[in-house]
């Protein structure tokens, strides 16, 4: 026998036709399992009636609002091609000459000069001072939350690759909330959007430091960019401060920053 | 008094510039998105979490509706997609967790006291009862039962059949009720209210 669901739930609406109606109360006479079905689905309907609305946080929105207004600010066109951000126009041409300053702003100190040597022998907590530049993003199906970022700027004050859940089967994340192709930012475009995030609104300062790894991942079920940063504390000092700083591959907003010092 | 600006007006005018208008859909549809996301996901947190990935979806997209379906319909597709990828992150989150989230507590098997403390035992039954209904049926019953919506807009939201929907609603309603511990033919989940009291 089967059984009419679909009408089931229009019966118990009352919302049935009389012809319609007519025909599921003659099989409702002679299937004890819809007979059933009727009388549960009738409490759950009275049931899910008195379920009061719980009131909203009042400042739920906050951030999507603050949001366009920052973009009405700092892009008032409202030409932006569809889907886009405005700012994606002129960044998209910027893009590449800023990578490409970056690039070699990042790799020309190293040419010719000896290998990584610059932490002090024996001092085994010394950060990677002298890591090689970032030059690609790493693709991660890791979905980052704050204490997995700090893990990150944790673990790459000394070992390379010791990063959460890069090579972790138990961090890997479903596909479904893994980076998907239409996601997948280039070196440039991850770049631009760091700088964009944690540019300093009145210095103008990029993000300091030395870039060793750019990775795409998310942050909190956010597509994110995630760049690990290494500084020196200044006067001559070797780089012993790894900092990580996260942006929303998605519009470049701050989504989170962390550091660590050795 | 003026009749309420229609959503569409609104995102026309945001789509022109007026960031004002994007503040006035989001101050709209704040309570009943999140009341979506809260019974969906049964946690606060992450009711707030997904109703803010949802507005910054709306935020990025909003320039792709077309208006071919109603906004709210758009804005509830928006809605249930942003539970469920949260949805997704969080079966794995135990996993996530382990990096340092050890002082956090357990996470909640229902929505905490002071959003429910009004509601009567029954009520509190079948919020707590919702969160074991399978997802999809749970998402079709709250569209159609806690937010009122017609069939054939849920369809739209989910991008099923109608059929599909009517289904899903009565499939959710059964599943409801057995999770109250409803077993007989009378509709006694209101009744239960009252076996608790002295």
């Amino acid at each position: 026998m089967s059984h009419p669901d679909a009408l089931l739930a229009e019966y118990v609406d009352g919302a049935l036709a009389e012809g319609e109606r007519a025909a599921v109360e003659r099989h409702l006479g002679s299937c004890e399992r819809c007979r059933d079905e009727v009388a549960l689905a009738r409490a759950a309907r009275a049931a899910l009636a008195s379920v009061p609305e719980t009131p909203a946080p009042s400042d739920l929105g906050a951030v999507a609002i603050a949001e366009a207004r920052r973009r009405a600010e700092s892009h008032p066109d409202a030409g932006a091609p569809p889907g886009r951000p405005a700012w994606y126009g002129w960044a998209g041409a910027a893009a590449g000459i800023a990578a490409a300053l970056i690039v070699l702003a990042l790799v020309l100190p190293h040419v010719g000069s000896a290998p990584a040597t610059t932490a002090a022998a024996g001092d085994e907590a010394a950060p990677r001072a002298a890591a090689s530049p970032a030059t690609s993003v790493e693709t991660q199906n890791v979905n980052y939350d704050l204490p997995g970022v700090e893990s990150l700027a944790t673990s790459s004050r000394g070992q390379e690759g010791a990063v959460l859940g890069s090579n972790d089967q138990a961090t890997q994340v479903p596909v479904a909330a893994s980076v998907r192709p239409e996601e997948r930012i280039s070196f440039a475009d991850a770049v631009t959007c760091l700088d964009r995030a944690f540019t300093d609104p009145t210095g103008q300062q990029a993000p300091a430091g030395q870039l060793v790894r750019l990775i795409q991942a998310r942050f909190r079920g956010v597509p994110a960019v995630l760049g690990v940063y290494l500084l020196s504390p200044g006067a001559g000092q070797p780089a012993n401060i790894v900092r990580v700083l996260v942006a929303s591959s998605r519009d470049c907003s701050i989504l989170t920053s962390t550091q660590a010092t050795a | 008094m003026d009749p309420p600006e229609p959503d569409e007006e609104l995102v026309r005018r945001f789509l022109l510039g007026e960031t004002d208008a994007f503040e006035r859909l989001v101050e709209r549809h704040r309570q009943r998105v999140y009341n979506l996301c809260l019974r969906v996901l049964g946690d606060p947190e992450d009711a707030a979490d997904a109703v803010q990935d949802t507005f910054l979806s709306v935020l990025t997209k909003l320039r792709q509706f077309r208006g071919d379906a109603a906004f709210t319909t758009w804005m509830h597709r928006v809605a249930v997609n942003a539970c469920y990828d949260l949805s997704r992150k969080r079966r794995r989150q135990p996993l996530l967790r382990l990096a340092g989230d050890q002082d956090l507590p357990e996470p909640e098997l229902g929505p905490p006291v002071p959003d429910h403390a009004e509601e009567s035992a029954g009520t509190h039954d079948a919020v707590v009862a919702l969160r074991e209904v399978p997802e999809e049926f749970r998402v079709a019953l709250i569209l159609a039962d806690l937010h009122d919506m017609a069939y054939e807009q849920i369809a739209k939201v989910l991008d099923v059949p109608i059929g599909t929907v009517k289904s899903r609603v009565h499939r959710g309603r059964v599943a409801l009720a057995r999770a109250m511990g409803i077993t007989n033919r009378e509709p006694e989940a209101p009744a239960r209210a009252s076996e608790d009291q002295p």
